[in-house]
């Protein structure tokens, strides 16, 4: 085992992408900072499938000084590219900049379904928000990183080994659990009215790649209070997509259009047919009509979600149940989809399930991971760190 | 490298369950009815299975197709076994002169069969004490590093 410490961070070309096990360790309470590191920046990472949102400030206070959401893509641009076509004429775009610039760059997702797919993207794509959180590249970073729920050993490794030489101290945290820290209100606590979602609620995250239910019950959640699924809004897009090249053969959307169109228009529940949506096709406009194949598509997500959701309910204890169901919420990019909170609740009633209350989490429903996470980062003792070895 | 105390704890019991499994609580339910064990049964039938058939359901892509052609399916080998076992012990009672084993009148179908457990039927869950005041964050992480202690110790080195 090397003694190499992330104190001397190395360059990104000194780990390769197979590169083995990166060690990591806690100090027993003193940090491990070097002299050169006169300041800390505490970040709250929600590394998503298709969206990260990053927030960082400093270890006191509630400040925050950087609040991103930004598309989980990476932009190489192309050989031959002539000069001034790329603002800055940069080599890697990130985010909105790489999307804006497709023609003229290759994207690269790091994300697929929660896990690091690219390694290569994935190592860029954490600089830049190392870049974004501590633009004077001297500062110590200390992440709380959101993970699938029950993410296995080797998707964490994953991440500390992409992670290894940016941060310097890493946590990493089921993102349903995280988004119920972030939900938290923090200025009720103690007031007789107000639930605590981290004392007894039931979270279900609808990400991109992955769609996490976790108990959260005044504990931190073991294995069997969360639930991961591999089925969420990217599988919600494949399905439309193939449903809707069966209706319109040669439609020429492509996935981010089919993306955009759910975004809009996705629902769940009985079919709300006609959907009419005016499309430009082959420079044409042409009016597609979306109702049942939005139906079809975004409904085989409720198809999964809920007999987990019930799993979860029926291993909480008979005490807290009442009360759980008072605080089941949906947080994430799916919980935009119309009408999940009425017909998740709906099917409760109707499987007999005591008074159920569904919430959407609400306008911030991007950030609550991250919002968890440097919440996390600013709770988490010295000792509590994981420091990434070498 | 070798990776030391970041092991987490893991858990596949969601997961690891397929409908491989839930075949084989199914058969071992028919089994055991079969041979008169009927409470350890239906301890299997109200809990395990149950549990397992989720976990199945959860991963399929057509899980209620999926659940009716494997019930249906196990269903006939279980019937097909039965009607085996008997012959064979009737002849093997006839060769060894002793009397003839009669046909169990109980069914040796599991119960599962005519009612299908669904997503919603599960073993009770353990008394989880809620804790009446808001927690600290650091204490949640204490809970979490505990959690990945205890599963780095309880790992079998390689």
């Amino acid at each position: 085992m090397s003694t190499t410490s992330v104190d001397k961070p190395l360059p990104a070309a000194a780990v390769p992408a197979n590169a083995p096990n990166v060690t990591v360790s806690r100090p027993a309470s003193t940090p491990a900072s070097t002299p050169t590191k006169t300041k800390t920046v505490l970040v709250g990472f929600d590394f998503g499938t298709n969206k990260s949102c990053v927030l960082a400030g400093p270890p006191a206070g509630h400040d925050i000084s950087v609040s991103k959401v930004i598309p989980t893509v990476v932009g190489y641009v192309k050989d031959g590219i002539v000069d001034g076509i790329v603002a800055g004429n940069r080599s890697i775009l990130f985010g909105d900049d790489a999307l804006q610039n497709m023609l003229h760059v290759r994207l690269e997702q790091p994300m697929t379904h929660g896990i690091i797919s690219h390694p290569e993207a994935a190592r860029d794509f954490l600089k830049h928000i190392r870049s974004l959180a501590d633009p004077t590249g001297t500062a110590e970073i200390r992440a709380v990183v959101g993970v699938p729920a029950n993410a296995t050993e080797q998707v964490r490794e994953d991440i500390r080994r992409t992670a290894f030489g940016i941060f310097d101290r890493i946590l990493l945290i089921p993102e349903p659990f995280l988004a119920a820290l972030g939900y938290r209100d923090d200025s009720r606590l103690g007031q007789a009215n107000y639930i605590d979602p981290v004392v007894n609620s039931l979270f279900v995250d609808i990400g991109g790649g992955t769609s996490d239910l976790c108990l959260v019950q005044g504990y931190f959640p073991v294995a069997d209070d969360q639930i991961s699924l591999p089925f969420a809004g990217d599988a919600i897009d494949e399905l439309l997509q193939d449903d809707l090249n069966r209706i319109y053969p040669n439609n020429g959307l492509s996935r981010h259009k089919v993306r955009e169109l759910k975004e809009t228009h996705g629902y769940v529940g009985p079919s709300r047919s006609p959907v009419e949506v005016k499309v430009v096709i082959g420079g044409k406009a042409h009016t597609l009509e979306l109702g049942n194949a939005l139906a079809r598509a975004c409904n085989a997500l409720i198809d999964r979600i809920y007999p987990a959701l019930t799993t979860l309910i029926q291993r909480a204890s008979s005490d807290s149940v009442v009360t759980l169901l008072q605080n089941i919420i949906i947080t994430g990019g799916g919980s935009q989809l119309k009408g999940i909170d009425t017909l998740l609740q709906k099917k409760l009633v109707e499987d007999g399930y005591e008074s159920p209350k569904v919430k959407i989490a609400g306008q911030d429903y991007k950030r609550y991971v991250a919002i968890g996470a440097l919440k996390a980062a600013r709770a988490a003792r010295d000792n509590q760190w994981q420091v990434l070895l070498g | 490298m070798i990776l030391n105390s970041a092991e987490l704890p893991i858990s596949e019991s969601f997961t690891k369950p397929t409908w491989d499994e839930v075949r084989r609580i199914y058969r071992r339910i028919g089994v055991l009815r079969a041979t008169g064990r009927n409470e350890e049964a239906a301890d299997l039938e109200h809990g395990e299975l149950p549990r397992v058939l989720t976990a199945a359901r959860i991963q399929s892509s057509a899980p209620d197709q999926e659940e009716a052609a494997v019930f249906a399916e196990e269903a006939e080998r279980l019937a097909n076994a039965t009607v085996t076992a008997e012959i064979l012990a009737s002849l093997l009672a006839e060769r060894l002169r002793l009397p003839a084993v009669e046909p169990r009148a109980e069914n040796p179908r599991p119960a599962a069969t005519a009612a299908t457990p669904r997503a919603n039927e599960f073993p009770p869950a353990p008394p989880r004490p809620v804790p009446a005041t808001s927690p600290t964050i650091t204490d949640l992480l204490d809970g979490m590093l505990s959690q990945e202690t205890a599963a780095a110790r309880t790992k079998p080195r390689p």
